[in-house]
């Protein structure tokens, strides 16, 4: 049975059952609602990101279910991003921070993990001056707060 | 007369401050809370004004972002909007944070613009699943929360530092402390969240650091504490080693991680070190280059360089086969110890040549430097082993078995050499076992 969603400048999705149950949300919301044809609204997300979304959630229907692995470092996992995933989170800054929020509100975990992955691997391996440039970031400190700062924030390997 | 920054700051004096660089910004919390109950677009006069827009002209992004303008803050500034605001506090606010003042520009902008009032907005945030929603009157403003509602307030995230703190928590979940400093010195936004989310009590607590004591003044936070030690720290399992004389070989060392192609090296502990590399083994672990062999064959290398270079522990030095030499000038006497051996050695000890070349510095320890400067040239080996050598902690038995297996393999590399004619390989051999005992 198909589910409508419906995004923030009221446009209808109509997916399936077990697409839109990637979502912890709307799985427990037709769970606690039960089953019906009104349409689900989704106030924070607009249609843009819930097109983008539910293509991830197509894209994935069939993956079991993530079991939660607390013992491993999350930062050994930083780089095992699937093909697939990758190229879908290419697209320009703008759309990718309004995916990771959406998967925050929506609850899927994986497209949120895929997310601050890849934010993560932006930011690995660049230098400050670098991650402001594409980040589009202004530096806001004055000379002399950007000195003491750089002498705080001083891991062994600059030494 | 002179007042320092932070005094004026704190006697918030209208007149030292007001004289004060406009984009000095302060961190102290107090003055900024006062500032941000105080700013409200009543007080806004025109001096404030035209700082104002300064501010706005210089940073394209922030007026970006007024435009699209928040919310939650307004409401904020709104209910505590009161007629009580006096003129001097205008003025303090006026020579308040740049940030604040920022902040302050947004709202009023937010103020000017957007005639929704915010109570409809958060009563839709409360209950975001009414069975039909109302579509709110001005298409412009989305209100875009997080489940906690309070961090994002702007229509379009656009900029990393729009991204909640929930979130930003799960980015810094992916990297490593050095890689966190390293953001700290992007903005002021960037450095709160470096310092208040990253787990840094946390690695306090696992590297067995000092107590971070309100008495000593020393450490400010967890987070200085941990960076003063990060060279003696391991950043995978944070465990604390510190080098003693002899046992550098527990330091953390500089690893590049197969996991982490995109970013630098990581420094790991030995236990760390060789788990890695049971998993991920050096592919070329026979390059001269990797194993700091010069490319004159046969080079020898004193004890106390192995110790610094190959980090390896005098103990397990003790196991290689050695020659004895002494100082031309001083008589100091020496161990020398063939090179590709102790390469082989460390390798064995650290799993591998990862971190040693990086680590590839002069010296650090100054009980190790001998007199007369150590050029290798003025160390002449002995022809018949010295008459009397203390060996207090050198085991007999062990020597002897060094020995007989430097035997073993000379007549090995012999064989080879006579098939190979690879005089090379003869000259790196130790062509005579030297009987030490």
């Amino acid at each position: 049975m198909p589910i409508t969603l419906l995004s923030l400048d009221d446009v209808q999705f109509k997916v399936d059952k077990e697409v839109a149950e990637r979502s912890i949300l709307i799985k427990n919301m037709i769970e606690d609602v039960g089953e019906s044809d009104a349409p689900i609204p989704l106030p924070n997300v607009s249609s843009s990101v819930l097109k983008k979304v539910i293509e991830y959630c197509e894209h994935h229907r069939n993956d079991p279910v993530q079991t939660q692995d607390e013992t491993d470092d999350p930062r050994k996992r930083s780089n095992d991003i699937e093909e697939w995933d990758m190229k879908f989170m290419m697209v320009d800054q703008e759309m990718l921070f309004e995916i990771i929020l959406a998967a925050n509100y929506l609850d899927i975990k994986p497209l949120l993990d895929v997310g601050c992955k890849t934010v993560a691997n932006i930011i690995k391996g660049k230098t400050p001056e670098e991650i402001r440039k594409v980040f589009n970031i202004v530096n806001d400190f004055t000379p002399e707060e950007e000195a003491q700062i750089k002498k705080e924030n001083e891991w062994a390997e600059d030494r | 007369m002179v007042v320092t920054r932070s005094a004026a700051r704190r006697a918030s004096l209208p007149a030292q401050t007001s004289t004060q660089h406009p984009i000095v910004a302060s961190e102290d919390t107090t003055t900024s809370a006062t500032s941000q109950r105080v700013v409200t677009p009543g007080t806004k006069d025109a001096s404030a004004a035209t700082t104002l827009n300064k501010s706005t002209k210089r940073l394209p992004l922030a007026k970006r972002n007024s435009e699209n303008a928040t919310i939650l803050p307004a409401k904020r500034h709104r209910s505590k909007r009161t007629s009580e605001i006096g003129k001097s506090e205008g003025e303090r606010a006026e020579t308040s944070t740049k940030k604040r003042v920022k902040q302050a520009q947004k709202t009023s902008d937010s103020d000017d613009g957007n005639q929704t009032p915010p109570t409809k907005s958060t009563r839709k945030k409360t209950k975001p699943f009414d069975s039909t929603p109302e579509k709110s009157a001005n298409p412009e403003e989305k209100p875009r929360c997080t489940r906690k509602g309070k961090e994002t307030a702007s229509t379009m995230t656009q900029n990393i530092l729009g991204l909640p703190r929930e979130m930003w928590l799960h980015i810094f979940s992916f990297l490593y402390p050095s890689e966190v400093t390293k953001l700290a010195h992007v903005s002021k936004g960037l450095a709160r969240y470096v310092e208040e989310l990253f787990p840094w009590h946390h690695i306090h607590r696992a590297a067995k650091l000092p107590t971070l004591s309100p008495r000593s003044r020393k450490f400010r936070s967890h987070k200085a504490m941990v960076i003063s030690f990060s060279d003696v720290v391991c950043e995978q399992c944070f465990a604390f080693s510190c080098p003693t004389v002899g046992h550098s070989a527990v330091r953390p060392l500089p690893v590049r991680l197969v996991w982490n192609d995109h970013g630098k090296e990581i420094r790991l502990c030995q236990p760390c070190r060789r788990a890695y590399f049971e998993d991920h083994p050096d592919v070329d672990i026979a390059d001269p280059v990797k194993r700091m062999i010069p490319s004159r064959d046969g080079a020898k290398i004193l004890m106390r360089d192995a110790i610094l270079y190959y980090r390896m522990p005098a103990d397990s030095l003790y196991n290689i086969p050695f020659e004895t030499g002494y100082h031309r000038q001083y008589g100091t006497v020496y161990y020398l110890y063939d090179r590709s051996q102790v390469a082989d050695a460390a390798a064995c000890h650290h799993g591998g040549f990862i971190g040693l070349r990086e680590e590839f510095r002069p010296f650090k320890y100054p009980h190790f430097r001998c007199p007369g400067g150590t050029n290798k040239a003025n160390i002449i080996p002995h022809k018949y082993g010295p008459k009397k050598i203390v060996f207090d902690r050198i085991m007999k038995n062990e020597l002897d078995a060094a020995n007989k297996r430097a035997e073993n393999q000379i007549t090995v590399l012999l064989e080879v050499a006579s098939k190979d004619h690879a005089e090379a390989h003869v000259d790196t051999g130790l062509s005579t076992p030297t009987k030490l005992l």
